[in-house]
This record gives structure tokens, sequence and C-alpha cells, in this order.
């Protein structure tokens, strides 16, 4: 079986691929199998088994793609995993490829007619060889949506702690403080705040609505597996919610993950951490379980500013997770389970005090207790007998708990929630033609109080979906999506949204992006900063739902430097045009924040180039810059939107020696300097101007692996860069002038940290 | 100052001394490693035990090269360790656990599903 111009880089549409989620999957699914053409002539062959090593079984992997390197040549194992495969004189490297398994290349010898080929399951990155040291990050050369990839080696460069501290080596997603108290952290994504990039975890939507402050945090970094970013629109199955772009957090999984794994951590700053997970197998891998745990606290006060507030809230997080994955092959495929949060921080006037004294004698305290269970299920059905046709079910449910006091404002909040999508999958014809269809259902119940005013609400979202992906060759993909929501307030709209990916050369992938994307606001959930400060909230109208244009462009360019080192170039460009948006205007003056509809432009251009490289054996370096340009009309006048730097470059070293016996990361950023905001005579009473200075973070970290266990140290702000003066008014914070929320840099000083990891495979 | 240069100079030296105390030794120990991929799993696995500073295998002899620590280990922990990751050392014999688990290119040719020297991952 020879087949011609077999799509070599693309692995076939399984239901594996479905609960996977990865958004383009819908397009890597395109590829089954083309026209089988019998071999005109008898040449030397090459014959063999592609299979899985599963507890020393071999399982086959049928329908597996294997073909010679650097060719479109190959063919396709079948239902036992064998299969058969012509010689391409002068081509001796065999590259075996199939959906949720790494790629694995195989150097034949000459003569050699058998080979015998395992695949390893690994998610994301069926693009990449498994090699002796994976890359900390690598930008998908498959996916037509660009997807940076950040790998679980990736993450363990940055020890502490969640999600949100997981960007600090890509200059793609900024990370900063909302507020100078309650240790809340918000990402940007085109300079535009992170409720308009999309979170999601496994591709269920995870932080939406009172999740959106804290949700970074939820997320314990040694959970994941990896985590994808993709800039601008994208695929309109997963929702209509993303406007700049989607992070996509993939956990480990039970069938995959180690039997027993602890890490602990803790760092000068009185942070301790204790990371914990086990699996088990059950009988034949269909079954398979996964408990996860994690434990944290903040134990010291620390108050390096000498304002009187702590630097970080006191903090006390509980996290648990109970996951099962099942599995029939070829017919079924299911994964479930249940997360349970606790979490309470104390912040504020705290130095001497206990919370309750503290309250007691009139200081200014944050005290918030948040309770959170998540119950989700994904499950896919494969039907046998159709090409390339599937059927995904996803569900999830939501109870979200706050309790809190911020100063003078209380704050409850409760969010019920519900979401489901079904995603039908075929092809028309053959594989180029795939198209998706499906139904979701959003549901949101909304209990929200501040200070006796209630925000309370109910959303419903009933909405269907379309989707046509054609592929006629593995250089150029075209997917074009439209789906209609019906919000039970707003009424009914549309989201188009178009992708495409050319390889212009073989190196070379050129793709674009258009869409449109929707989101209604929770203003004070997603805002927790305007909370600590004494501005009014003036609510000017009632909000209508925020709407916007993302366009992007971006062109990838690999150079090979040397047999399994590459030099990768990308230069992307993306530009958001906001149709409407919720305006916080904190312009207007210091003591209030006027919240309203926009009435005039608002946009945001993003440009970045980046470049990785693997130097020389062990060590890659990467180079990024990254420019914005981000404006909206407050009050009748285009304005450079308030903390939001326009520049950011970022210099990343990471160096490992034979077998990762020794590993040194370095990362370095430069943030440029934000405007701040006008009409704020505390901030020139401190020493500001109309900008924020710019300032460089330096991180830094060792590991040392062992034969049982691994031990890291690091440092993270080894410069020593603080945001002087973050709260204003700190010794009012009852009267006028009370601001800790105009945060453009960092809070925390230079910080130490040791830990290790100990795995039982 | 000028004393105090050499006093440093003969601390360094003496401490070079020193340094050369745990003397090193060279070993070659018979394994049964089949393919490249044998080669990588036993450097890995002897990289990561206590004394041992390098490794080399020859799968041409099927032997491989130690350097060790004579303070630290000695030839026979050596062997286990090779044992230890599924490999016959000299007459030492491969833990059963460990190579029923070896990749089937690393499994003796008796014990091999497909024939494919030169499998190389």
């Amino acid at each position: 079986m020879v087949l011609s111009h077999f799509p070599a880089e693309l692995p076939v549409k399984s239901l594996n691929q479905y609960l996977k989620m990865k958004l383009p999957l819908s397009f890597m699914s395109l590829m089954l199998i083309l026209a089988i053409i019998p071999p005109a002539f008898a040449q030397e062959k090459v014959s063999g088994r592609i299979t899985e090593n599963i507890k020393n079984d071999k399982v086959p992997l049928p329908y597996a793609n294997i073909y010679w390197g650097g060719t479109t040549t190959g063919s396709v194992s079948d239902e036992n995993g064998h299969f058969v495969l012509e010689r391409i004189s002068g081509n001796n490297t065999l590259v075996a490829s199939y959906v949720g398994y790494l790629n694995d290349t195989i150097i034949l010898k000459p003569g050699q007619k058998k080979i015998d080929i395992f695949l390893q399951p690994g998610t994301d990155l069926a693009e990449v060889e498994i090699k002796q040291r994976m890359a900390g990050s690598f930008i998908s050369s498959v996916k037509p949506i660009k997807t940076e990839v950040i790998t679980s080696a990736g993450l363990t460069k940055l020890a502490c702690c969640n999600l949100s501290e997981s960007f600090e080596n890509n200059a793609t997603v900024d990370v900063g403080f909302s507020d100078a108290v309650t240790g809340a952290k918000q990402i940007q994504m085109l300079g535009l705040a992170g409720v308009y990039s999309q979170l999601m975890v496994e591709n269920i939507p995870f932080t939406r609505g009172l999740g959106s402050a804290f949700g970074l945090t939820y997320i314990p970094g040694t959970w994941m597996e990896s985590i994808q970013v993709s800039k601008g629109s994208s695929s309109v199955i997963n929702g209509y919610e993303s406007i700049t772009g989607q992070i996509n957090a993939e956990f480990r999984k039970p069938f995959d993950m180690d039997r027993f794994y602890l890490n602990l951590y803790g760092n000068n700053e009185g942070r301790l951490e204790l990371n914990s997970h086990a699996s088990h197998v059950f009988a034949e891998d269909k079954l398979s379980t996964a408990v996860l745990a994690h434990v944290s606290g903040q134990f010291m006060r620390i108050d390096m500013n000498e304002d009187g507030f702590l630097d970080q809230p006191l903090s006390r997080q509980v996290n648990l997770s109970n996951r099962w994955s099942y599995e029939k092959h070829g017919v079924t495929e299911s994964k479930f389970g249940i997360n349970f949060l606790y979490d309470e921080r104390n912040g504020g006037q705290l130095m001497n005090l206990a919370t309750k004294e503290a309250i007691d004698q009139g200081k200014y305290v944050i005290d918030m207790v948040t309770r959170r269970v998540q119950l989700y299920d994904k499950t896919g059905f494969v039907f046998s007998g159709m090409d390339n046709t599937s059927l995904g079910l996803i569900f999830s449910g939501l109870y979200h708990d706050q309790q809190s006091v911020f100063g003078a404002r209380d704050y409850n909040a409760t969010q019920l929630g519900f979401y489901g999508n079904a995603i039908f999958q075929s092809q028309i014809a053959n594989p180029a033609h795939v198209y998706n269809a499906g139904v979701s259902w959003m549901y949101d119940d909304y209990d929200e109080v501040i200070s006796d005013t209630s925000f309370s609400r109910v959303e419903s979202v009933p909405g269907v979906f379309a989707q046509y992906t054609y592929s006629p060759n593995e250089k150029l993909s075209l997917i074009a999506g439209f789906r209609a929501d019906h919000h039970n307030k707003y009424g009914t709209f549309y989201t188009p949204r178009i992708h495409f990916k050319v390889n212009i050369f073989e190196h070379t992938v050129l793709r674009g992006s258009a869409g449109k994307g929707y989101r209604t606001p929770s203003i004070l959930a997603e805002n927790t900063g305007m909370l600590v400060s004494a501005r009014q909230l003036i609510f000017r109208e009632d909000f209508t739902m925020e709407e916007a244009w993302n366009y992007g462009l971006n062109i990838t360019q690999t150079i090979a430097l040397a047999e399994d080192r590459n030099l990768t170039l990308s230069a992307d460009f993306y530009r958001t045009d906001f149709i409407n948006q919720v305006i916080l205007d904190i312009d207007q003056s210091f003591d209030r924040i006027e919240i309203y509809n926009l009435n005039g432009k608002s946009y945001s251009n993003s440009f970045q180039i980046n470049a990785e490289a693997g130097l020389f054996k062990g060590f890659d370096l990467t180079l990024a810059y990254r420019f914005n340009d981000v404006q909206a009309t407050t009050a009748g006048e285009l304005r450079e939107r308030p903390l939001v730097s326009r520049h950011k470059g970022l210099l990343s070293m990471s160096y490992a020696t034979r077998f990762e016996k020794w590993k040194f990361d370095l990362t370095a950023q430069y943030n440029g300097r934000t405007r701040l905001p006008l009409n704020m005579p505390a901030l020139a009473e401190v020493g500001y101007g109309d900008y924020s200075p710019h300032y460089y973070m330096v991180y830094t970290q060792v590991t040392r692996k062992f034969k049982k266990f691994d031990v890291y140290a690091g440092v993270e702000n080894l410069t020593n860069f603080v945001q002087h003066d973050p709260i204003l008014g700190y010794d009012q914070p009852f009267e006028s002038g009370f601001d800790a929320g105009v945060m453009w840099g960092p809070l925390l000083g230079r910080m130490v940290y040791a830990g290790l990891r100990y795995a039982i495979k | 100052m000028k004393n105090t240069l050499i006093l440093f100079m003969m601390l360094a030296f003496s401490v070079s001394l020193y340094a050369q105390q745990p003397k090193t030794q060279v070993i070659n120990i018979k394994v049964s490693s089949q393919c490249e991929d044998c080669k990588e799993t036993i450097e890995r696995a002897l990289a990561f035990e206590r004394g041992i500073t390098k490794s080399t295998v020859d799968l041409e002899t099927n032997t491989v090269e130690v350097t060790y620590k004579t303070g630290k280990t000695d030839p026979d922990k050596i062997r286990k360790a090779i044992a230890a990751a599924g490999y016959d050392a000299d007459e030492v014999k491969a833990d059963s656990k460990a190579y029923t688990a070896l990749k089937d290119c690393c499994k003796k040719p008796e014990d091999r599903e497909f024939d494919h020297s030169g499998h190389n991952h």
C-alpha cells in the first residue's frame, strides 16, 4: 500500500482527539486514508508493526501513519498495526505518527527489512520527535491556528506554583497583580485584559464569571501536563467567547502519569506548598483513575515597603481533583471527574494583628473565603463503519461561592453554572472535506451582592454551530465556522470565524484568522482591583454585550541548524476592533470609576517577533519582542489604555547537561512604561509623572536530577525591582484617595525558593 | 600581601592534591546491549549512580567502559546497577522485571517479536 501525497504530519482523527479537544483538532482530524494505489513494481520493501507498549503487552495501533522522512510517501498500518512500505532510494528515515502519540523517527540500516515501532502516548506533542530533552515550549507546525505549547518541561522551569506563574518565559501572555492587596493576578493577551481570552481546562471553560479574578491561581502547576496558547480567533466549536485568544491547560492523564508523585516547595517569603498525585490503572487499561492534591499557604506577614499593608495576603488553599478515564478502543472513550477548592485569603493592615482584631479595631482588611466544586464529563463515540465520524459530548457543572470583605465593602457572590456541548463530526465524500456541527448550552445563575446592592442575574445561552474544514493536501487548510447563540437578555447574535494555513515553502508556514467574539462581563468579579480602593463605582447605564472583531496574520520559518536542533523564527500581527466594550473609566477622577458602554473607537494592535534556537547541544535560546498599541475612547477622547505597556522584550536561556542531570534556566524580561491614570494628584505626590517607569525582571533556576528525585532552587525577581507606593493613601484607607488598584509592576521583591520532586513511575 | 599570596597558592595546591584523593578507576563490563536504545538506557542508568563519572557503551563489543571513584562505589555495585536497568553485566543476571519492561529491540533476539537491529528511537 503506497499512498501518494499522504499528509504525513497530520495525524488521523480519532475519538481520542475529541476527548483531548485540542482546538485545531477538527482540522488535524481530517487526514484519514487517501486513495490506495497498488505498487506497480516490486521493489525492496520494509515491513513491521506499530504498537504501543502497555505493561509489556504490545497493543497494535491500527491506521497509524508511516512515511519516509521529508517526503509525503507513506502508508498506514492495518488493524493489527502491521504495515508494508516500499523503499525509496537514498532515504532511510522512517517516521511513524498516530494521533495522541508522539511521533517516532527511525533510522533504518542498509538492507534492513523489518522494523518494530513503539509509539508513546503524548497529547499535544504529536509533532515533536521523542528526544532526550524536550524543549520548554514550541510552536506547533501542524495546527492551522498558531499554537504555542508550553510543555511539562517548560512548566518545571517555573517551580511555583500555579497557572498564573506559568507565563514568565512567554512573551505572548503578560501576568501582573490586579491590585496591591488581594494577591489576585491578571493576564493580558494582545494588551487586553485576560477576560477577553478564553481560559479553558481540557477545553472546558474554566474561569467564567466569578472565577475570573483568582481562577489562574486555582490551577496548580504540577497538575498540568501542558498549556496551549493561541492568539486571535479560535474555533467556534468551543464557543463565542474568545476574542483575543485562548489558553488551554491540559491536566495529567490518569493512564499516563506517575503512580505516585510528590512535590514540596518553600520560599523565603513564607510560602509553602505540597502537591501530590497518585494514579491507578485498572484491568486491561480500560479504566484508570487519579487523585491530585494541592495544599499551600502563605504563612509569613511581609511588608517590605512599610505601608502597614501586607505585601501579599496570608492564605490557605486546598485543591483536590479526582479524575477518571474509561476507554473501549475504537468505540468509546470517556473522561470524568470532580474538583474541589477551598481558598482563604486575609490581607490588608494585618502586620501585627489577627484578622478579627484588625476588623474590630477599624483597620482595613480584606477577608475572602472561596469554595468551588466542579464536575465534568467528556465522552466520545466512534461510529464504526463510517469514516472519520464521531460524536463528542461535554458537560460541566460548577458551584462557586465567595464570601468577602474589602475594607468597608462586603462582597458576597454565588454562581451556579452548567455547560454542555455536543459535537458531531463527519466527512463529505473524502477526508479533504470535514465538517463539525453541534449544539451547546451555557447557563449561569449569579447571586451577587456588594454592600447591599444586588447584581444577581441569570444567563442562559443556547447555541448552534457548524464548521467546515477543507484540506486538499498537507500544504493548505481552510476552516470556516459559524455559530448562532441566543442570550436570554441580549438576544440572538452570530459568530463567524475563518482560519487558514498555507505552507508557502517546505519550512515556511503562513497562517491567518479573522473572526468575531462576544462576552457578557461580570464587572465586579473581574475587577477586584477596583474594589480595593475608595473610588465610587458609578454605573452610568445598563451594559450590552461586549463584541469585537479580531484579525491576525502570522508567519513561522523553521531553519535546521543540526540534526536535532532548529532555529524557529516567527512574526505575527493581531488587531482587535471593539464594536462594543464595557469601559471602566478611571481617568475622570481619582475618587470614582465610571462604567459605561463604549461610545467611539476601541482597538488593540499587537505585533510580536520570536526567535527560538537550539544553539548547541543542550542549550536553547529564546528572544522575543512585542509591541502593543491599545487605545480606547473614554469620555469622548481616544486615549492610550492605562497600565498597558507598549514594549516588552524577553530573553530566555536554558542549558541541560546529558540526561538532564543538571538544568539551568534564566529568563530576563523588559517591561516598558505604561500610561498612568489621569486626574490622580496622589500619584504626583509620590513622584510619578504621566508614565510608570520601565523595568527588568530576572528569574533563574537550577535543577539537579538524582536517581529517584529532583531537587531545584531558584530566584525570582533577581534584580529586586518593586513598584514603589503601590497603595496610594495607605494611611487613610477609608478616605477618598485610597487606591490599591493602580498596578504596573511587581509587588514582591527578590524571592528565593527551593523544592523537590519525587516520582514513582 | 606576598605571604598571603604564597599561603593561598599553597592552600590551592593542597586542595588540588586532596581532590585527587578519591582515585578514579576504569572498568570494562560485558553487557547484554542490543541496540542504540540500550546504549542510551544503560548510560542513563549509570549517570545517576553514585560515584560514576562517565560511562560509554560500545555496541560493537557489547561492553561498557565505566569511570568511577573508588571511594564511592565498586565494580559489584556497578554491575548491580546495570542489572537493575534490565541488562546482564558480566556474571550478574539482569533483573527480570526490568528486562521484561525493556523495549522489544532491547531484548535478546530469542525474546523479540521482530528483528530490527539498528532501531533508533
